[in-house]
């Protein structure tokens, strides 16, 4: 029996390749989406699974609360670590660490500014998991001046030569090899190519590790076998208020395993490529959907089609098949047709994952040894398609009485298919329609990022950081009085660009400040040359100058400091930034200082003290000459032959939507296809219905019809269709759209002209579709078509 | 072998209700073949199907090989119908995507035979049929008469008790008639029950009984030949 079937099957697909083709591309196309989110989604909760200690090892975050708004903390204070590691003994061990780039490295005759550095306190390779190649990873981090670095660091600084033993520079300190890891996997949040014990960082940062205050590293912990999370961090809440009454700030664990995808915490970790769950939600979703839309296509083309199966359908019946065998049948056809899909899919997916991985940022590979996950996902993705997509088929075609198939009359089922295939395709159209208008509003929200008037001019502006004779406050002056020497370079400063470098404070005072009412304010240092490099206006008062020495000690506030302090005319009053005294010397006109998902919130400029970034307005022509005539400067001026770091600010700012800008290709990617598959099955589907209005048209042309009036018969359906889909899509997507935008503090407006153009879009691509179908039967010789009956 | 008694078949629509059979009551014997003639629309494929329990009556009774069958179910129908009934019909229905073989053999698998002893039957009865040549042929590669001739292979590879044969020969040219008839014919000399409606008064002679249907009514019966059990 089952060979009867496959058989009939497969020479049913053979017959009708249009209709089949159609099936099976729609169903291969969903299923591919949904393989590469699969893979996709293991990928990230893969994320830090391969710790031995993973069920046991938190992170302790922290809610800040300052004045009525809440700020989710993903570093908590220095001395919490031990404190909680002295006084819960559920908690066995601890550990704090934090990561930095862009410092001196050297070895011998190498050196690099690239290599990501970590600290942490000696514990950290007990408590996570690195696998040593060489060295013991409970004592490799005991001596301070010890460091453990990868494989891959190992390479480029010693090439095959022996590491353990060998020092390497860090600034000024020198640091001993003492373990050799391998590298780090790329589904780990923790990401660094050297580590070197925490307490370096008194020298590096004068740090000071007492201090409740200071909030620089993330601590993790590891609790006993058992211990309950939720329990522990209810008990360890107050801690930090307890210690420092004046943080508010309730600390509490987050897991592991939820570090990577479910983080919303200000100063986290970013060097790694961070997952959201959100997205997740988002893109299985719209997978899920594409899969969807092919299962519709697969039910209307056979429900449509259903008079050419009736014949077999009610001869079997009166054979003596039951109903449930002619279920059993179509639904294994559907099922058949789901797996011809599957192996088309997977080819697909080995086609585009490396492009799937470019966009990602991941390395996914399609293996299926020892991959169960994914093969069951396979199967079973694979059986509900084909169960999904066969089942209305299945019933409905199951449902013919052999008394009316075979007594030959041309029955009338179809009214009760064709309002079902109307719904179906009014819902896909919607769906559709609602991936377009995302698409076009995430567009324009990028495109206003992209032209917002930031306060600040963005473009033609690199920098680097100070180092060599940039760095030296003294020798500083002559390089720059030489670099603006070339006309290529308009103005120069020695300055936290915007974006980079800011650090945030409740440890200010003002003159007629309520003491009891705490503000939270964003510092950023800079120098004379600050507002004329970037190209900022004032609002009120002036900016720093060397005309005055006691700027070295005063501050210059943005517009919302002025708001948030309640005063008129600030210019003048007296301030402290962590009790340092000073004047409000000026106000300057609000500037975007970080990307526009965050409001613009107080911001204090003081004068930069330590070393910052050169940063460079250059001339918008000859950039390329001009690049390297700050690299030879910068050979020249920089001891050691380090590559010359430099960055297009532009090119940061954008960075802080690259999020935005990869939903924005997927998103596009994901409705071109959905508008593909809807296509095919409308297609299909006209070409369906136009031959079942062969007679008609034939009736209607001798009858004297004209040619416009048979295509407006034949489409004003499925403009009707269209219409509709429009009308339902519309409110759905402006909240959906209204939704996703409020991440942004500052975003582009939804306007009516959006939904018009979709519609009108839509309007076009259906009737193009349909099109085809309608004039080819409009054309045809009406004597022709009557003599089909 | 099939008795009815007051048979009555009314089909309703949105706003006509039609009586396709009117108080039918009908006797057929074992081993007996009976041919039922009458003018287009007056129930003679209704009764056809009622009797095939592809259709079921709405009022009247309906003995079939000793078992009340008026009020079966679908799947109690189908059972006792795949056992011991075949079908031939006018318009032969045979199912495309299957070639002679598969088509002959379809009745088969749902009987649950094996596969040697499907082949062994199919063979046997293509045989008989004299359409052996024709094994492997696709429905539409074939004349109207090889597919109707498959069409009555299909019928009795089951070695039904009783086939039901819907103008047989209403599709086909004269000569290819004769054939089907003469196929018929030879069925019921070996033990076969046939009922079968027609058209034509002069293949209604092969049969032993002629039962003349009129809207919905049966007006006579004439015995033509003797019938011996």
């Amino acid at each position: 029996m089952f060979k009867n079937y496959l058989k009939i099957a497969l020479r049913n697909i053979w017959r009708h390749k249009v209709y089949s083709f159609i099936n099976i591309a729609g169903l291969a196309i969903g299923i591919a989406c949904c393989i590469l989110m699969i893979l996709y989604i293991q990928d990230d909760l893969s994320f830090d699974q391969f710790h031995e200690n993973k069920n046991e090892l938190y992170r302790v975050v922290g809610d800040l609360q300052i004045g009525d708004q809440i700020s989710r903390l993903a570093r908590t204070p220095n001395p919490l670590g031990p404190t909680l590691n002295k006084e819960y003994p559920e908690i066995v061990n601890f550990t704090r660490f934090q990561g930095f780039d862009h410092w001196h490295v050297e070895s011998g005759d190498k050196h690099f500014l690239n290599d990501l550095l970590a600290v942490a306190d000696p514990t950290f390779f007990e408590i996570f998991t690195f696998p040593f190649l060489k060295g013991n990873p409970k004592t490799a981090l005991m001596d301070p001046l010890s460091i453990v670095i990868t494989e891959n660091m190992a390479k480029k600084y010693f090439s095959d030569d022996e590491p353990i033993g060998k020092v390497i520079k860090i600034g000024y300190k020198e640091f001993h090899v003492t373990g050799l890891i391998k590298n780090i996997p790329p589904n780990s949040h923790i990401q660094f190519d050297a580590m070197f014990p925490l307490s370096n960082m008194s020298y590096y940062w004068s740090d000071n590790f007492e201090n409740w205050e200071r909030l620089m590293y993330y601590t993790y912990i590891q609790v006993q076998k058992n211990t309950s999370g939720k329990d522990l961090s209810e008990k360890i809440r107050g801690v930090v208020k307890k210690y420092n009454p004046k943080l508010n700030c309730n600390i509490y664990l987050q897991p592991l395993k939820d570090i990577h995808l479910r983080s919303n915490y200000q100063m986290d970790l970013d060097n790694y490529g961070k997952g959201s769950i959100t997205y997740i939600y988002i893109f299985s979703l719209i997978a899920l959907w594409i899969l969807l839309i092919g299962c519709i296509n697969f039910i209307n083309l056979t429900t449509a089609q259903s008079s050419e199966r009736a014949t077999e359908i009610g001869m079997r019946k009166v054979i003596g098949a039951h109903r449930t065998d002619i279920i059993k049948q179509f639904l294994g056809e559907s099922i058949l047709l789901a797996f011809i899909a599957l192996v088309l899919a997977i080819a697909c997916v080995e086609l585009i994952l490396p492009a799937f991985n470019n966009l990602s940022g991941k390395e996914i590979t399609l293996d299926f040894s020892g991959n169960v996950p994914i093969i069951m996902g396979l199967l079973a993705i694979t059986l509900v398609t084909g169960i999904l997509s066969g089942s209305y088929p299945a019933l409905y075609l199951s449902s013919f009485q052999p008394v009316n198939v075979l007594r030959g009359i041309s029955t009338r089922w179809k009214s009760r298919g064709a309002y079902i295939r109307k719904i179906l395709v009014i819902i896909q159209f919607t769906v559709t329609i609602m991936l377009i208008i995302s698409t076009i509003v995430i567009y324009n929200q990028l495109h206003y990022i992209r032209n917002r008037d930031l306060g600040f001019d963005k473009e033609n502006l690199i920098y680097f950081p100070a180092r060599g004779a940039f760095y030296d406050l003294d020798s500083y002056e002559i390089v720059k009085h030489e670099l603006l020497q070339n006309p290529n370079i308009l103005s120069i400063t020695n300055s936290f660009p915007p974006s980079i470098g800011l650090d945030e404070t409740i440890d200010i005072n003002w003159e007629g400040k309520n003491p009891k009412e705490d503000i939270m304010m964003r510092v950023t240092r800079v120098d004379y040359d600050y507002l004329k490099t970037f190209n900022m206006k004032m609002s009120q008062g002036r900016f720093f100058s060397k005309e005055f020495s006691t700027d070295l000690s005063n501050y210059v506030i943005n517009e919302a400091a002025a708001r948030a302090m309640e005063m008129e005319t600030p210019v003048g009053k007296r301030f402290w930034l962590r009790g340092n005294e000073g004047t409000i010397i000026g106000v300057i006109k609000n500037y975007h200082y970080s990307s526009l998902h965050n409001e613009i919130e107080p911001l204090i400029l003081k004068f930069r003290e330590e070393e910052a970034f050169i940063c460079i307005r250059i001339n918008s022509e000859n950039v390329s000459e001009t690049i390297s005539f700050l690299k030879r400067k910068w050979d020249e001026y920089v001891e050691g032959g380090y590559p010359f770091p430099y960055e297009f600010l532009d090119d940061t700012i954008a960075d802080f939507y690259k999020t935005e800008q990869k939903v924005g290709i997927v998103i596009k990617y994901f409705t071109i296809l959905s508008v593909f598959i809807s296509c095919i099955g409308l297609f299909g589907l006209a070409s369906f219905t136009t031959q079942q209005k062969t007679k008609e048209i034939g009736i209607r042309k001798i009858l004297g019809a004209s040619m416009s009036n048979i295509l407006l018969i034949l489409t004003k359906e499925y403009i009707k269709w269209v219409l509709i889909a429009n009308i339902i899509s519309w409110p759905i997507s402006f909240y959906l759209m209204n939704r996703l935008l409020q991440v942004y503090a500052y975003r582009t407006n939804i306007g009516i002209f959006t939904f018009i153009l979709v519609a009108a879009l839509a309007l076009i691509i259906a009737l193009l579709t349909v099109s085809y179908q309608a004039i080819k039967a409009a054309l045809a010789n009406p004597v022709e078509s009557l003599r089909y009956e | 072998m099939i008795n009815t008694k007051n048979l009555t078949k009314i089909y309703t629509t949105e706003e006509v209700e039609t009586t396709a059979l009117n108080n039918i009551n009908l006797e057929i014997q074992q081993g007996e073949y009976a041919a039922i003639m009458g003018p287009s629309g007056c129930g003679k494929s209704t009764l056809l199907n009622v009797l095939g329990m592809i259709d079921n009556p709405t009022s009247g009774e309906y003995n079939f090989l000793g078992e009340e069958v008026s009020k079966y179910s679908e799947r109690q129908r189908a059972n006792l119908r795949k056992a011991n009934i075949g079908f031939v019909f006018q318009s032969f229905n045979l199912i495309d995507e299957l070639t002679v073989f598969e088509n002959i053999e379809l009745p088969l698998l749902y009987l649950g035979y094996s596969a040697s002893q499907r082949k062994k039957r199919v063979h046997e009865v293509m045989e008989q049929i004299g359409i052996m040549p024709r094994k492997n042929h696709f429905p539409q590669q074939i004349s109207g008469g090889e597919q109707q001739r498959v069409a009555v292979a299909r019928a009795i590879v089951a070695k039904p008790k009783l086939i039901l044969a819907d103008e047989p020969t209403g599709n086909l040219d004269s000569a290819h008639g004769e054939e089907v008839m003469k196929l018929i014919g030879e069925l019921h000399e070996a033990g076969t029950t046939i009922f079968m409606v027609t058209h034509s008064p002069d293949y209604a002679e092969y049969s032993q009984r002629i039962v003349h249907l009129f809207d919905g009514h049966i007006v006579s019966e004439n015995i033509q030949k003797e019938f011996k059990i």
